[in-house]
């Protein structure tokens, strides 16, 4: 029997020895090679100050509706299209769907008072109405992930004549319900305090807020994996195609941040039906679109409870909950998604789409 | 320097600051601001550092009682075992420090950590401040008001336009039913 201090102390020094390893390593590939993101093919067809609109090619599309993926201001987009076999978008396009994703950019500190009044107000509203036009479609399908789920809900709710259907994915509704540490944290910062201070909520700070989650599995031991797996070049590549969507962290506009914590997190207000948007209550119970909510049973940044309340909330008669046992990111970008979760989500739209006569 | 000392320091400043015969530079407005500007500066300071050792504090206690399970876990196991050691003691360290970062008190260090970094940064904003009014240049809180009056106009802008098309898509149709007549 060996000595258990002596055994922790080896087995302690070997991990934090690999861990440096393959940080190392890490930057080292990050530095020197390209590392390939959004690899299905698509136009921008809408390129806005900081906002551009992306439209996938497809030349066999079965489903006149078209869909806008309505990411969160959270990292960036192309987590829904970082490599070729788990793309989100690419399984949607393959499936004949008319696919559409909104970059948000980077805000700049010119842009810090702006809110979701303009980011959904004015912004998604003229993309939606671009995609009518590009389409000539009357109405889309919103796919909003996350924060963008949020989005998307407050969009339906304020201009449902435009949307079709409205699919959300692990989207950020009844914070009282959320018992995750992102919300626990969320609840206890000062927004006010914090963008008086720095305009935009900067980037580095969002991305130590979520190095400290999981910091031992996620923060330590996945450069230990790294190092243990580093000649297998398909492991290596979607290791550092993840590693550089981690570290690719926009700022948050001020305005928008502000309401994000004190509206949605500290006073529940979309819950509630007590938040405002371009000076109109919004009211889930408005909503009547059919509703596909899909929500990871161990997701650690959005509390499945906190998302599952949406159906009880909206008024549509149609409406699907889904819940699968994975994590946030493995809704959107693991072989689950590709082989159980778009299939099913695809199914769903077809019918719609079917039903609508589209 | 202990925070008991810091703190009376800087009281003791604040106090003599304020005796109107010890203002070294009273009739110059900017370096009375500076002045301010500076203590304030010190006093978030010092509250900084009392955050972030409880900071530590947090996490070097959870990290004691990680080892301590960690070494309750491994006591029958030996160097052959090593790699299920390092899977081991990773899930204890991350289940222990799950515990820590969704505990209220963890969340109240963080945000007043946060708060007093604010607060800093905010200071030095109010040291800059001073210097670009002193040297007639535009300031943050100058610029931050353009900003906001262009928000304001872009909404402006966008609204109009919506209403404009409204109102061009109601003359059309009353001119269909016009012509219809």
């Amino acid at each position: 029997m060996m000595d258990p201090y002596l055994l922790f102390a080896q087995a302690f020094n070997d991990t934090m020895t690999k861990y440096t390893e393959g940080l190392l390593k890490t930057q080292e590939f990050m530095s020197k090679n390209k590392i390939d993101v959004g690899s299905t093919p698509a136009d921008v067809i809408y390129v806005g100050r900081k906002i551009r609109l992306l439209h996938y090619k497809n030349e066999q599309i079965k489903h006149k509706v078209p869909i806008i993926v309505v990411y969160a201001l959270i990292n960036k987009h192309y987590i829904l299209d970082l490599q070729p076999d788990r793309s989100f978008v690419g399984n949607l396009v393959r499936q004949g769907f008319d696919v559409y994703m909104v970059d948000w950019g980077v805000p700049e500190p010119i842009d810090k008072h702006l809110t979701f009044d303009d980011y959904i107000g004015r912004y998604l509203d003229r993309l939606v109405n671009m995609v009518r036009d590009n389409s000539s479609s009357e109405k889309v399908t919103l796919i909003g992930y996350c924060q963008g789920g949020t989005m998307s809900t407050m969009y339906t709710a304020l201009k449902q004549e435009k949307v079709a259907n409205l699919v959300t994915i692990a989207p950020v509704i009844d914070t009282s319900k959320d018992n995750s540490v992102v919300a626990t944290l969320c609840k206890s910062i000062d927004a006010d305090r914090i963008i008086d201070a720095y305009g935009n909520l900067p980037a580095e700070f969002l991305h130590r807020f979520y190095t400290m989650l999981k910091p031992f599995s996620q923060g330590i031991y996945k450069y230990v994996n790294f190092v243990n797996n580093i000649d297998d070049e398909y492991f290596r590549s979607n290791f550092l195609r993840v590693e550089k969507w981690l570290y690719d962290t926009p700022a948050i506009a001020g305005g928008l941040f502000k309401q994000w914590i004190n509206d949605i997190y500290k006073r529940n207000a979309l819950a509630k039906g007590e938040f405002y948007l371009c000076g109109k209550r919004i009211d889930l119970r408005s909503i009547e679109v059919p509703l596909f909510n899909i929500v990871a049973s161990d997701d650690h940044l959005v509390a499945p409870q906190c998302s599952i309340t949406l159906n009880q909330y909206v008024s549509s008669e149609d409406k699907t909950l889904r819940v699968y046992t994975c994590g946030h990111i493995g809704l959107i970008a693991s072989k689950l998604s590709q082989n159980v979760i778009l299939p099913e989500l695809g199914k769903w739209l077809s019918r719609k789409m079917l039903n609508n006569n589209n | 320097m202990s925070k008991e000392k810091e703190d009376e320091i800087i009281k003791l400043l604040q106090f003599v600051i304020n005796i109107p015969q010890f203002k070294a530079f009273m009739p110059i407005k900017f370096l009375e601001s500076y002045e301010q500007a500076l203590l304030n500066w010190l006093r978030i300071t010092s509250l900084l550092n009392a955050n972030i050792i409880e900071y530590y504090i947090l996490i070097s206690v959870t990290w004691i009682e990680a080892s301590k399970r960690t070494l309750e876990c491994i006591k029958d196991m030996d160097e052959r075992d090593k790699e299920k050691v390092i899977k081991l003691w990773i899930d204890v360290f991350e289940k222990e420090f799950n515990k820590l970062l969704g505990s209220e008190k963890f969340a109240n260090v963080i945000g007043n950590i946060t708060n007093a970094y604010a607060d800093m940064l905010k200071s030095v904003m109010d040291l800059v401040e001073a210097h670009l009014k002193e040297l007639g240049l535009p300031t943050r809180s100058e610029m931050d008001s353009v900003y906001r009056e262009m928000v304001k106009m872009k909404r402006d802008i966008a609204r109009l336009s919506e209403e404009i098309s409204m109102l061009k898509g109601s003359i059309k149709t009353n001119n269909i039913v016009n012509m219809n007549k």
